[in-house]
């Protein structure tokens, strides 16, 4: 495809994105998303439907997506625990990257798991467990839950920032790649 | 990208790829106008039909051959083979995008870290295997044990 022509593509892309959104009832807010993981959901199709929502069609009420606590489940494991404090760091991961105010619910120490939960298939792997310490994202690590700093980066995000790029008149395509880059790493940390 | 791999992984959007130049140029308003009547129909996000994939990722990847799924009319659809998803999704590297990674690799041969770099040789060009170089890294040690 020609510059050009991808530049039809994006034309496509934002008027798509003026459409007035259809926003289903109920909106997939954090604690929406909580439910469905404990009633079963793919625990990332879930958090998808919520990043969905704070990054696309709802991202002009980010505090209302985040506003109410998570509901427990009359049936708690440790699955459901795992979840409810990953559900409570992202929570706090995102208000603080999008300066939206943080909820009190999130600080609740209900959702500090008592032992590490280590998001890696290699969990026995000594070094890859010191790799995870090293760039595990604070909320995350504060409540011992420890993954890679690699969450919530997303296309529409990456999408806007080259668009800057060449709105500041940057022509050269990986110099606009390091643009959106440096952005990326500047919000999201890697 | 799950949506055609039995994956209990379900999809809010479609990202998709269009392969010729001119017949996107040519049938681009009926394009939008059908999408757009399919989003109020179904009340779906606007972004359901998502083309930023391909906006970003035009220079970095290597197209493959697909196979075709549906047809209509003068409109074929082609689903392109689990191992350039499986590679897309090394090179992008988030927790979610390692899952799906565990889900698709014993759907392909690849067993060790050398056939996943070949997997990327393959699909990836050389300069976008440079930019995501950390990723990567993370991706194949992360998939693969001390190899």
């Amino acid at each position: 495809m020609t510059p050009e022509t991808l530049q039809l593509m994006a034309q496509m892309h934002e008027e798509s994105m003026r459409e007035q959104p259809i926003i289903s009832e109920p909106i997939e807010t954090v604690a929406w998303a909580y439910n469905d993981i404990c009633a079963g959901e793919d625990p990332w199709t879930a958090l998808g439907n919520f990043t969905n929502a704070w990054y696309g069609y709802a991202k002009s009420i980010r505090a209302a997506l985040v506003s109410e606590p998570l509901v427990r489940p009359e049936q708690e494991t440790e699955y459901t625990r795992r979840w409810g404090a990953f559900c409570a760091a992202s929570v706090e991961f995102l208000c603080d990257r999008y300066q939206v105010p943080c909820p009190a619910w999130v600080r609740d120490p209900y959702y500090t798991l008592e032992t590490p939960w280590w998001r890696t298939r290699q969990v026995h792997d000594l070094s890859m467990r010191a790799y995870l310490v090293k760039i595990t994202p604070p909320p995350f690590a504060r409540r011992n839950i420890f993954c890679s700093n690699r969450l919530f980066q997303n296309k529409y995000e990456m999408y806007e920032w080259t668009q800057e790029a060449r709105a500041k008149g940057i022509t050269d395509p990986g110099e606009i790649w390091n643009y959106a880059r440096d952005k990326e790493i500047s919000i999201h940390g890697a | 990208m799950l949506l055609l791999e039995n994956s209990p992984r379900a999809t809010n959007d479609i990202d998709i790829f269009w392969l010729e130049e001119e017949a996107f140029r040519q049938t681009r308003i009926i394009l939008s106008e059908s999408v757009l009547a399919i989003t109020r129909r179904h009340t779906l996000h606007p972004n359901w039909f998502n083309y930023l994939t391909q906006i970003l990722m035009q220079n970095d990847i290597i197209i493959p051959g697909c196979k075709l799924w549906k047809r209509f009319g003068p409109l074929h659809i082609y689903i392109p083979p689990k191992k350039y998803i499986l590679a897309l999704k090394i090179m992008a590297g988030r927790d979610k995008d390692l899952e799906d990674c565990g889900i698709l690799l014993p759907q392909t041969k690849i067993k060790t870290r050398k056939q996943a770099k070949q997997l990327l040789d393959h699909y990836i060009l050389p300069e976008a295997q440079e930019k995501n170089a950390e990723q990567i890294e993370y991706s194949l040690s992360e998939l693969f044990k001390n190899q």
